[in-house]
């Protein structure tokens, strides 16, 4: 088993999304007390722990959040596509770990340094600072991770180099990294017991008389040899994601940053899914009202974030945004399966059957700009009645067109829909007529066509349904 | 120095001696428009394959469309790009387009709802580069003279054939187009035949009045009954009622 342990320790901070600028001294706040900070809160010299009441007198223009550990877990599970992308075996561990059993993964990625290195890219792509602890057990991961010490590993290492690397690099961390309650550390502490190697070399069951059994099983599971069983979770059915805004945006610019964070979460989650997103739905939202909706439709199944990004600001022209945008959410309601989008497809007969490529990337624009109806392919069909012998279709709807069963005879290349009343004295009658008539339990019609020629040289359409005289192409 | 050399390589700026025997260099090659007398006319004998070609027509249904059809057939089968139809006057009707022999699972429809918007659809469907041929029909009030420039260089950098479609009355305005045709509505009768007038040609001088037969449906009118007619009418100049005509 190989445990790598992404920790984010900021992750309760940035969850609220990227800064400003001008940074203020910024808070989160747990049951009064300062539970996350960032830079500038530090540089004020507030402490963790600390209550808001000195933070405050510390730093007078404080953002302070209030910490909301349901939204902590709900936003956490909604990174995991992220690390989904790696291994199947995610796991996440509250608050701000997510565990990744990458055993199975490490050849396929072409070593641990660069798993390590492309999991710690793609969490700062979504905007969170991580380190990574690796270890034989998911706990000792924890540990390391926690304690920021790395496990120094060759790229391709055995169970064993593993687990002796971890526990050499356990020795020598305090014990308040230790997943015990506070007053077992305490205890320990008190002992003289500051360091988990010191913890370690005790025998096991003297450790048993003097703690609770909680001790004893963490020990276990920390060495390895109890087992540690993970509950392994998958990325959710659908994708949701909103960022709240720190500060209002009012410029276009400042709102396309957070939209790449929102398209890039899509991404990875489209990934860890093996989908391509067909239409997204954006929303944004002012203060004080209920803001707008903007989707975005695409005529394949889309997987790259500018292509994502390209469309959606099209779209977005269309739109008069809120002055002030407070927060942006982004949710996919039509994902189709990346397998289906292959351009051969057998038929009943197992006869392959070449479908033209779209051109995708001119429909989408299209879509976005001038709306989903602004577009149209043909096809035939196969219908004697004239109306019916085409039909428009759209890239969403796989039914192909089928070459005609029978060749009709005079067709005109431009159709009049629906047809034009016209008077009979402007028009000489050349070629008919030709009876074309509709079945009893469809539109009950019953004309005569012929080829016509009109006053002005144009050749035309005509038929006579009994009641007049229609004209309904030109033989251009 | 070096400015003249950077503004001979910008693709607008045209030279006499650019214009070299069209059959010596496989780039100039144009499309073979399907009628002989046509592409002995032409530049590369043919249509040309990434230039904006103007098509004036006094009234629509005066064989507009089968002008084109044997070069448009022609490019799709050669290429595997699409054929896009910008503000249609009419439905585009796809059991003719078939029995014309074009593959109407390429042809690309576009409604655009404004003159802006058409010229922004045709623009991005020249830069897309998924479309061998652009066929479109656009508002001639609102259409200047930089538009059409603007088309003919996107068609030259992208490689489209690019049609639009305008009324005959343009034919005394300037244009920046490379090829512009007359289909001439007065001797049009009798739908197989039309008379072209070149009004604009690359290597060459305008030319008045070729005739051409056009390609006409399968099982279309026959070709005496076509030609009696049209003869009629040339002789009267009326039109003469007729019942019918089996």
């Amino acid at each position: 088993m190989l445990w790598l342990c992404a920790h984010l320790p900021q992750m309760g901070l940035e969850m609220f999304g990227k800064p400003p600028e001008h940074q203020p001294a910024t808070v989160v706040v747990d049951e009064r007390k300062i539970h996350l900070m960032n830079a500038a809160a530090q540089e004020a010299g507030i402490t963790l722990g600390s209550s808001l009441a000195t933070a405050s007198s510390l730093a007078p223009d404080l953002v302070c959040y209030k910490r909301d550990e349901k939204a902590e877990k709900e936003y956490l599970e909604k990174i995991i596509p992220v690390a989904y992308r790696f291994t199947p075996r995610v796991s996440v561990s509250l608050p701000y770990d997510l565990m990744l059993e990458v055993s199975g993964s490490v050849r396929l990625f072409g070593g641990l340094t660069r798993i390590v290195r492309l999991l710690q890219r793609s969490l700062r792509h979504v905007g969170h600072a991580s380190f990574i602890g690796i270890a034989h057990t998911p706990s000792t991961a924890r540990v390391l991770a926690h304690a920021r010490v790395s496990t120094p590993l060759p790229e391709y290492p055995d169970a064993q180099t593993v687990r002796d690397n971890a526990l050499e690099r356990l020795q020598e961390i305090s014990l308040q990294y230790a997943e015990l309650n506070a007053a077992d550390i305490e205890r320990l502490f008190n002992m003289g017991i500051r360091e988990f190697g010191e913890l370690l070399d005790l025998p096991s069951h003297e450790l048993g008389k003097r703690f609770e059994k909680s001790l004893l099983e963490y020990l276990k599971r920390l060495t390895g040899t109890a087992l540690d069983p993970q509950k392994y979770v998958e990325p959710a059915e659908r994708f949701q994601s909103d960022i709240h805004l720190l500060d209002p945006v009012k410029a276009r610019q400042s709102l396309e940053e957070h939209m790449e964070r929102l398209a890039l979460e899509l991404v990875y989650w489209l990934q860890s899914r093996q989908l391509g997103v067909m239409e997204a739905v954006w929303t944004f939202k002012p203060f004080d009202s209920e803001g707008i909706s903007v989707p975005v439709r695409f005529s394949h199944p889309r997987t790259r974030v500018p292509s994502i990004l390209e469309f959606s600001e099209l779209a977005l022209d269309a739109f008069e945004l809120p002055k002030e945008v407070i927060s942006i959410s982004l949710e996919a309601t039509r994902v189709d399966s990346l397998l289906n989008t292959g351009t051969v497809e057998k038929d009943l007969l197992g006869t392959h059957e070449v479908r033209p490529v779209l051109p995708g990337d001119l429909l989408d624009r299209l879509t976005a700009r001038l709306g989903i109806d602004s577009w149209q392919l043909l096809r035939n069909m196969n219908d004697h009645r004239p109306e019916y012998a085409w039909s428009p279709s759209t890239a969403g709807e796989s039914e192909r067109s089928s070459p005609p069963f029978f060749t009709p005879g005079c067709r005109p290349l431009w159709l009049f829909e629906p047809p034009l009343p016209v008077k009979r004295k402007h028009f000489e009658l050349l070629k008919g007529p030709e009876r074309i008539q509709s079945g009893w339990w469809e539109c009950d019609f019953s004309r005569d066509y012929f080829v016509a020629l009109h006053e002005s040289g144009s050749l035309c359409w005509l038929f006579n349904d009994g009641e007049g005289w229609f004209q309904h192409g030109y033989f251009s | 120095m070096s400015d003249l050399r950077d503004l001979l390589n910008k693709k607008f700026i045209w030279r006499a001696c650019d214009l070299t025997d069209s059959t010596t260099s496989e780039q100039a090659l144009g499309i073979p428009t399907g009628f002989v007398d046509l592409d002995r006319l032409l530049y590369g004998n043919g249509w040309p394959r990434d230039a904006l070609v103007e098509v004036l027509v006094d009234v629509h249904g005066c064989g507009e469309l089968r002008l084109l059809v044997s070069g448009l057939r022609r490019l799709l089968r050669e290429e595997t790009r699409w054929m896009a139809w910008i503000n249609p006057p009419f439905v585009p009707y796809a059991p003719a387009l078939h029995a014309l022999g074009i593959d109407v699972n390429r042809v690309l429809l576009v409604h655009p709802n404004s003159h802006r918007e058409a010229l922004w659809a045709l623009e991005k469907t020249l830069e897309s580069g998924s479309c061998s041929a652009a066929l479109a029909w656009l508002n001639e009030q609102d259409l200047k003279d930089k538009h059409l420039r603007r088309i003919q260089t996107r068609a030259k950098e992208s490689r489209v054939w690019s049609t639009i479609f305008r009324p005959a009355h343009t034919a005394q305005q300037s244009s920046c187009a490379e090829l512009r045709l007359h289909v001439q509505s007065s001797q049009s009768v009798g739908g197989n035949r039309v008379e072209l007038s070149i009004l604009k040609r690359k290597g060459g001088w305008a030319v008045n009045d070729v005739p051409l037969q056009l390609q006409w449906h399968p099982n279309a009118l026959s070709e005496d009954c076509m030609t009696r007619r049209w003869n009629q009418w040339r002789q009267t100049g009326k039109m003469e009622e007729t019942r019918r005509i089996a």
